[in-house]
C-alpha cells in the first residue's frame, strides 16, 4: 500500500475507534437519572388493584396471580435536594424541599410494577445506588423467588443491598423519617450498617442470603424490622426462612443467639441474669464470641457438637449489697451462672428453629463437608435435610469468660 | 545477533499467561462449579494440567525442529497431506476461537454495563484493536504482552484477596467430587480456557535461547492456573456451589460484591469490565496473531501483514452467528472440547510420529524459515 493511503485508512479506523470507544450510547446524566435509593413491596389491596392501568399487559389476559398484586414503591432521589453535609436546618421542613420522592405501582410482578412505575416517570430508573429492599411479612410468607429472580437478573442491583422484612406495610418503613436523617432510606441503611458494626446483627446482605437459601443444607434469614411510634425503626428480631417462604420471626435478644451459635465474633447483647437471686438481676454484656462446632454421625443419625465461648463485661447491677465483684471467686461464680443460663437458652432457641424445621444455623452445611458420603447417601433435597435437622442431637457447651468490669471497684 | 531471534524467556512466559487469562475467566467458576459443586477447585487443577499437557506436548515438538513452527515442522513429520488438513484446522479453530471470544466479551459488557450500546460495536470495537495490533511484528507482540501483564494480573488478584473476607471455607469442603462422568466433561471445558497457550508452537523459533522453553512453558501456565484457581476458591467460597450455578458470570458478581475498604468505591464491577479489557484484548491478539500467522506460513506469504484486516469480516461474521447468550455458551462448550483434539491430541499424533520416525529439525539455528 502506498504510504499516503495507508495513513489515510489508519486515521479513519482512528476516528472510528475515538467515536464508538466514548461509548456515547449510554452516555446519561446524572440529572436525567431517578436514582432508586430504596423500595418496598407490599401486597395490593383491592381497589388498588383495580385501578390499575393496562402497561404491561392487557388485564384480561392473565388469571390474576395466586398470591394477589404487588404494590412497590421506590425512594427517588431529588437531584440537588440529598444533603451532602451535616443538615443545615430551616428549609427541610417546608414540603417542596423534601429530599426524596415517593412514588409506587400496582403490578403482577416486581418488573411489571417497575414498568408501571417507569410510565409514570419522565426520568429512566437508575438501580445502581439501591441500598435497600424492604419486604412486608405478607409478601415474604408467599414466597420470594419472583423478587429473588428479578434482583438476581438486574445488572446494576448490588449483592451487598439489604433486604429485610418489615412488621406491616413495607412503604410505612420506607417512608419513615426520623428526625436525625433527613433521608429516609439513607436512615434505614444507618440503622442496618451500624446494627452490624455494634454486633447487634451478623452481616447477612442480600447476597448471603441467596446464598444460604439456595445452598441445600442451611436456610435463610432476614432482619425483622417494625416502625415505632416517633417514626424510629426498631431491629423487632429476625424472619426466618424455609426455601423462599417466610414462616416465622423471633424476638431481638435470639438475634444474639443465633450470633452465638453461629459464631458471629463481635458480640453486642446484653442479657440480665438474676444473680444471686431473681431480685438482683446483673447485666452481662458480650463482647466476643467464638463458636467450634463439630459433627459426628452416630447410628445414622447426625450429631452436633456446640462449643461457644463468650466473653464480656459487666455492665450494671440493680441493687448494692448482696454481692461484690471484687474477687475472682466472685466472678468465677458469676460467670458459672452465666454460661448455664445461656446453655439453656441457646438449646431452647436450637429445639424450636428443629421443631419449626427451619436451619438458619447452615448446621446442614457442616454435614455436606464433613460428612460427605453420609450426606450423598442418606441426604437427597434441602427438605429431606430440614426433616434430619428435626431429629438431630445437639451437645451445647458454654465457656464465659468475664474479663472487665467497669470502672467500679465492686 | 539475529534480529528474528530474540524473544527472551520472561517474554514468552508474559505471552502465554496473557493468551490465557481472558474473558473465559468471567463463567469459568460456573463451569467449575456445575461439573462438581464444592470440588471446583480440583476440576480447575484438572483443567490446568491438561493445559500443562498440551504446553509440554509443544515445547518437546519445537525443541526437536528449533527453527520451525507447528505448521511448517508438521509436514516433515506427517507428509504433506495430512500436514495440509491438521495446520487448516488449527487456523480454521482459531479463527472461530478469537470469534467466540470478542462475542463473549461484547456479551458481557452489553448486560452489565454498557446497556444501550450495540452488541455489533463492542465486537467489532475490539476485533478492529486485535487485527490493528495484529499486524505487528513478533517484537511488538512480545512487548505488547509485557506491558499487559500487571494489568492483567491486578484486577483478579485485588478482588480475590478484597472478597475473601466474606469466604466461607465450609463452602469449599468436600474438596473431592464423586461424579467422575460430569467431573471429567467439566475438566475437558476448563482445560478449552487454556487453549490460547498454544501460541508456543509458534514462539519457540523465535526464542533467544529456545532451550529454555521448558522454564518459560511453566511459569506461563502456572501464573494463569494459579489466578484461575484463586478465583474459583472464592468465587465458592464467597457464593457457595448450589448459588453459583444460579449466576452466568459469577467472577463479575464477585466484583460486584466487593467493596473497597473505607468505601472508596463500593462495587468493583464497572472499573473490573474497564480493566478487564486489556486481558481480553491480550487474549485476542493471541488468538488473532496465531490466526494469521499460521496461514502466511501454510501459503508460504511474504508476512502475515495484509492478511490481518482481511480476515476480519469472516472472524466478525462469525462471532455474530450466536443467536442468544445460552446459544454462545453451547457453542463455547463444544468448540472448546472439540479444539482440544487440535491442541493436545493433534501435537501428541505429531510428538508421537516424530519419535518414532526420528525426525528433527536441521541442527544449525540460523532464522527461522518463514
Amino acid at each position: 500500500m502506498h504510504p499516503l493511503v495507508r495513513r489515510w485508512v489508519l486515521l479513519c479506523i482512528g476516528i472510528v475507534m475515538l467515536l464508538t470507544l466514548t461509548s456515547c450510547w449510554d452516555r446519561r446524566e446524572i440529572e436525567e437519572r431517578a436514582v432508586v435509593l430504596a423500595i418496598s413491596i407490599d401486597k395490593a389491596t383491592d381497589e388498588e388493584v383495580r385501578a390499575k392501568e393496562e402497561i404491561s399487559h392487557l388485564i384480561n389476559e392473565f388469571p390474576p396471580p395466586e398470591t394477589g398484586f404487588i404494590k412497590l414503591t421506590a425512594q427517588i432521589a431529588v437531584p440537588g435536594r440529598i444533603p451532602l453535609g451535616p443538615s443545615e436546618g430551616g428549609g427541610a421542613s417546608s414540603p417542596s424541599m423534601e429530599p426524596v420522592w415517593i412514588l409506587s405501582a400496582i403490578g403482577y410482578t416486581v418488573d411489571d410494577a417497575l414498568v408501571t412505575l417507569q410510565q409514570e416517570l419522565a426520568d429512566r430508573l437508575f438501580y445502581g445506588h439501591l441500598r435497600i429492599i424492604v419486604i412486608s411479612e405478607e409478601i415474604a410468607k408467599d414466597g420470594l423467588d419472583n423478587i429473588n429472580d428479578y434482583f438476581r437478573r438486574n445488572p446494576q442491583i448490588r449483592r451487598l443491598t439489604w433486604l429485610v422484612v418489615s412488621e406491616g406495610m413495607a412503604a410505612d418503613l420506607i417512608n419513615a423519617s426520623p428526625e436525625l436523617e433527613r433521608v429516609p432510606a439513607l436512615y434505614l441503611l444507618a440503622t442496618m450498617d451500624h446494627a452490624v458494626e455494634l454486633g447487634k446483627f451478623p452481616n447477612e446482605f442480600l447476597g448471603k442470603f441467596w446464598t444460604k437459601i439456595s445452598n441445600l443444607g442451611s436456610d435463610g434469614f432476614l432482619p425483622y424490622i417494625k416502625v415505632k411510634d416517633e417514626e424510629n425503626i426498631q431491629l423487632a428480631g429476625l424472619a426466618y426462612f424455609q426455601g423462599d417462604k417466610m414462616i416465622g420471626k423471633t424476638n431481638p435478644i435470639e438475634i444474639g443467639v443465633l450470633m452465638a451459635i453461629v459464631g458471629v465474633p463481635s458480640g453486642g447483647y446484653s442479657v440480665l441474669t438474676p444473680y444471686p437471686d431473681e431480685s438482683h438481676p446483673v447485666l452481662f454484656r458480650t463482647t466476643h464470641r467464638q463458636t467450634n462446632i463439630t459433627t459426628e454421625i452416630k447410628n445414622g443419625r447426625p450429631e452436633f457438637t456446640i462449643d461457644v465461648a463468650l466473653e464480656g463485661s459487666i455492665d450494671e447491677k440493680l441493687k448494692e449489697g448482696i454481692i461484690q465483684f471484687d474477687r475472682q471467686s466472685t466472678v468465677q461464680a458469676f460467670q458459672e451462672e452465666v454460661e448455664q443460663r445461656a446453655k439453656k437458652t441457646y438449646e431452647k432457641f436450637i429445639a424450636k428453629m428443629q421443631q419449626e424445621e427451619s436451619d438458619i444455623f447452615g448446621f446442614g452445611e457442616y454435614i455436606r463437608a464433613k460428612h460427605p458420603s453420609y450426606w450423598r447417601q442418606s441426604v437427597h433435597s434441602s427438605d429431606h435435610w430440614r426433616s434430619i435437622f428435626k431429629d438431630a442431637k445437639m451437645n451445647i457447651q458454654v465457656t464465659v469468660k468475664v474479663r472487665l468490669v467497669g470502672m467500679k471497684a465492686n | 545477533m539475529n534480529i528474528q531471534k530474540q524473544l527472551t524467556t520472561i517474554q514468552t512466559a508474559a505471552i502465554l499467561t496473557s493468551s490465557i487469562i481472558g474473558v473465559g475467566v468471567l463463567p469459568l467458576p460456573l463451569f467449575a462449579a456445575r461439573a462438581a459443586g464444592s470440588a471446583g477447585p480440583l476440576i480447575t487443577a484438572g483443567g490446568a494440567a491438561a493445559g500443562f499437557l498440551g504446553v509440554f506436548i509443544l515445547i518437546f515438538l519445537g525443541r526437536r525442529f528449533q527453527n520451525q513452527s507447528i505448521i511448517q515442522y508438521s509436514p516433515r513429520v506427517i507428509g504433506k497431506p495430512i500436514a495440509f488438513a491438521g495446520s487448516m484446522l488449527i487456523i480454521l479453530f482459531f479463527a472461530v476461537l478469537t470469534s467466540l471470544a470478542a462475542r463473549e466479551f461484547g456479551t458481557v459488557v452489553v448486560t452489565s454495563v454498557l446497556r444501550k450500546t450495540p452488541l455489533e460495536v463492542t465486537v467489532i470495537v475490539m476485533l478492529l484493536l486485535a487485527a490493528k495490533q495484529a499486524r505487528k511484528d513478533i517484537r511488538i507482540f512480545a512487548y505488547t504482552h509485557l506491558l499487559y501483564l500487571p494489568f492483567i494480573l491486578a484486577p483478579g488478584l485485588i478482588i480475590v484477596i478484597l472478597s475473601l473476607k466474606n469466604a466461607e471455607w465450609l463452602y469449599l469442603q468436600p474438596i473431592w467430587g464423586t461424579e467422575w462422568k460430569r467431573m471429567g466433561t467439566g475438566v475437558l471445558t476448563v482445560a478449552a480456557l487454556f487453549q490460547g497457550s498454544f501460541i508456543i508452537g509458534f514462539l519457540i523459533p523465535y526464542m533467544r535461547r529456545p532451550e529454555r522453553s521448558v522454564t518459560a512453558g511453566f511459569w506461563g501456565v502456572s501464573i494463569a492456573a494459579c489466578l484461575y484457581l484463586l478465583i474459583v476458591i472464592a468465587a465458592i467460597g464467597v457464593f457457595g456451589a448450589e448459588e453459583i450455578k444460579n449466576l452466568l458470570w459469577p467472577t463479575l458478581e464477585l466484583a460486584k460484591t466487593t467493596s473497597l475498604p473505607a468505601n472508596i468505591l463500593e462495587r468493583l464491577d464497572a472499573a473490573f469490565i474497564a480493566v478487564w479489557v486489556a486481558a481480553v484484548f491480550t487474549t485476542l491478539y493471541v488468538s488473532y496473531f496465531l490466526t494469521i500467522l499460521a496461514m502466511s506460513q501454510l501459503f508460504r506469504l511474504k508476512d502475515h501483514k495484509a492478511l490481518s484486516f482481511a480476515i476480519l469480516p469472516v472472524i466478525f461474521v462469525i462471532a455474530m452467528l450466536p443467536q442468544s447468550v445460552a446459544q454462545l455458551y453451547e457453542v463455547i462448550e463444544w468448540v472448546g472440547r472439540f479444539g482440544l483434539l487440535i491442541t493436545i491430541a493433534y501435537p501428541a499424533f505429531l510428538l508421537l510420529v516424530a519419535s518414532i520416525r526420528r525426525a528433527k529439525g536441521e541442527s544449525n539455528s540460523n532464522a527461522p524459515a518463514r
